[in-house]
């Protein structure tokens, strides 16, 4: 069986994950920022890795979906309980819905992206996950981002996210849709280039410059 | 020929699935005597009542039902059914159900966890985390949206005290103005008079000595010539000269720094109104000419002498003093500020420009932030800029322009529309 090689802290993070122990877990965040105090290299380095390390150990059938569960539950509280030095004071006046593909459950990744236009100053919306499409669109009509965010996690879903994208561009013909998440990392270029107009990102980095961009030409 | 049926096929894998589901976690079975005594029992049942196999001394037991009830009727085979809780009442209980059969003297316990209800039940949890998750997230960031309301509100709340002081001292400014008026009016008007009433004494006295020495009598010629030399009328006559032009000089500059406070406060013109803006800009040059002259400063206004102006006259008063301020306290003794006045289409611009230390680059964007000061502490409040924002910005609906080189001074421009 492949074994990945994760550096110590990450690995422990992981452990502690998948004991289900969210003390420890948020301790060794808060370690790893002590250290180095960009979240964004927190979420990348060590949430990220460590969940699709939890992904890779379910489809390998290490773990189960509880244990799953857990570990995203232990993260996203953690996440919930740096979210609040992340929220600037400083806005910018721009607006971001993000959303999970219909059927999608995993919302910690767009969760991240999220945490990342806020600290650019952007007001940020997240629905949760199991909002139908329509909603979703009602959402927009209300809210008027000037941005939709989506996550794809499962790569299962794919079709969805199709179906999805299909129906906000007849919505919003004009509305700038960005996507990510770990389904893209298996997508071959020939369902990537069924998108259509979208801007696709591979992580919080190529995202943050992004954003930069746009705040720069305000 | 006949196929079997499902049932059959399963059944056929009897033994090898007995074998397996006792090694299994999830049937629990276990047999004991009539006194509860457990004498053999599968690492399920083990764990359940908190054992090792090898051991079976359980140090959980049934809670519910409890084990003496399966002897309440005696009979053999089943005497319960349902759900059974093993545990201690300390922590966590296991909730399973449940067989239980009796031969003889002997009871075995077959009991199962619900996996589908497990899954079902976890699936559920799992979804309302992730709600609970997304509320607190939302109720964090509603929670910092109210403390930065908070935090302005505080702001808001202190520069209305600062900016009620400012009133209140116009208002002192104002009454003291109009207090000194009426005592400057006479002490003018009787300095006049008193200039003129003194040049016809003496005009009075040449005539009588003139009238004496037509007369011819020597002596009373003598008396009048002794008299003025020893009351020094000369003197007298050119020093009291003297002392009511400086006093009327002095009573002069006393009058226009009046009209200058007067002007300055303008208590009633809190309104908007159609004024002379050079004539209020003097007004405020004369607040800060003292300071100027204590550094020794070289000031300089350039622009019209005259510009009528649609505004605020008070408050923007206040906005020119707090910028001129900046500038004095930003120039070494001898420095240069000038302040320009420029008038375009639609718009007047004011510009007061230094040649003093600058601002630095990382603090630029925060200069107009309230209670923001680089000044000593107890020598500025950090409200000036700010209030000069407020005036210019939100009151006038112009702009403020601030353009500064570190070491070589600073150039603040402020734009007011000639239409509010």
């Amino acid at each position: 069986m492949e074994t990945i090689v994760l550096v110590p802290l990450v690995q422990d993070f992981l452990n502690n994950l998948l004991k289900g122990n969210r003390t420890n877990c948020s301790s060794i965040a808060r370690q790893y920022l002590e250290k180095n105090p960009s979240i964004k290299d927190l979420y990348e380095e060590v949430f990220k890795v460590s969940l699709y390390e939890v992904g890779r150990l379910w489809e390998t059938n290490q773990i189960t979906v509880a244990t799953e569960h857990l570990a995203t539950a232990i993260t996203e509280g953690i996440l919930n309980e740096l979210f609040e030095q992340i929220i600037t004071k400083n806005k910018v006046n721009k607006k971001v819905v993000v959303a999970c593909v219909q059927n999608e459950q995993h919302q910690v990744g767009i969760k991240m992206v999220a945490d990342v236009f806020e600290m650019k100053g952007w007001e940020s919306f997240f629905l949760g996950t199991g909002i139908p499409t329509s909603e979703l669109v009602k959402f927009i009509h209300e809210t008027k981002p000037d941005i939709l965010a989506i996550s794809l996690s499962v790569y299962f879903n794919f079709a969805n996210l199709l179906k999805m994208l299909e129906q906000l561009r007849n919505e919003f013909p004009a509305l700038q849709i960005i996507i990510g998440g770990q389904a893209f990392s298996r997508a071959s270029e020939e369902s990537l280039s069924r998108l259509g107009n979208v801007v696709l990102f591979s992580d919080l980095y190529l995202l943050e410059k992004y954003i930069e961009t746009i705040n720069a030409n305000l | 020929m006949e196929q079997p049926s499902e049932n059959n096929l399963i059944s056929e894998w009897a033994g090898l699935i007995c074998d397996l589901s006792q090694q299994g976690q999830s049937v629990a079975i276990g047999v004991f005597n009539t006194e509860g005594q457990l004498l053999e029992a599968n690492p399920a049942m083990c764990y359940f009542l908190d054992t090792e196999p090898s051991e079976l001394k359980p140090k959980n037991l049934f809670i519910n039902p409890e084990f003496s009830t399966f002897f309440i009727e005696k009979k053999e085979g089943i005497v319960f059914e349902g759900l059974l809780t093993i545990g201690n009442y300390n922590d966590l209980s296991y909730v399973l159900s449940a067989k239980v059969f009796r031969r003889n003297d002997l009871i075995m316990v077959y009991a199962e966890a619900d996996v589908a209800h497990l899954f079902e039940e976890n699936n559920k949890m799992s979804t309302l985390n992730q709600e609970v998750n997304n509320l607190q997230r939302q109720l964090i960031k509603e929670k910092k949206n109210l403390q930065n309301t908070l935090s302005e509100l505080k702001e808001t709340q202190q520069m209305l005290i600062h900016s009620e002081k400012m009133n209140a001292m116009g208002k002192l400014v104002a009454g003291v103005a109009h207090e000194l008026n009426n005592p400057i009016a006479f002490v003018y008007s009787n300095l006049f008079s008193l200039e003129k009433y003194i040049a016809e004494v003496f005009d009075a006295i040449r005539q009588i000595e003139q009238g004496i020495e037509s007369v011819g009598n020597q002596e009373l010629s003598e008396i009048v010539a002794q008299l003025r030399e020893k009351n020094d009328l000369d003197y007298l006559e050119e020093d009291i000269s003297d002392m009511t032009k400086e006093s009327k000089v002095g009573i002069e500059r006393v009058k226009t720094i009046v009209e200058d406070l007067r002007r300055f406060s303008r208590l009633d013109e809190s309104d908007i109104k159609q004024v002379d803006l050079i004539e209020n800009i003097r007004s405020t040059e004369s607040i800060v000419r003292a300071e100027i002259a204590q550094k020794n400063i070289q000031y300089q206004y350039i622009g019209p002498s005259q510009l009528q102006l649609e505004c605020y006259p008070g408050q923007l008063n206040q906005a020119i003093l707090n910028v001129l301020i900046n500038a004095i306290d930003a120039v070494q003794p001898g420095g240069l500020i000038s302040l320009i006045v420029t008038e375009d289409k639609d718009k007047i611009s004011i510009e007061v420009t230094d040649n003093g230390c600058g601002i630095q680059e990382e603090i630029k964007n925060r200069i107009f932030e309230p209670f923001f000061t680089t000044k000593p502490v107890g020598s500025g409040t950090g409200l000036g800029l700010s209030i000069t924002y407020k005036i210019i910005h939100d009151l006038h609906k112009g702009s403020i322009e601030v353009d500064s080189v570190l070491q070589h001074g600073t150039k603040i421009k402020l734009s007011i529309p000639k239409i509010i």
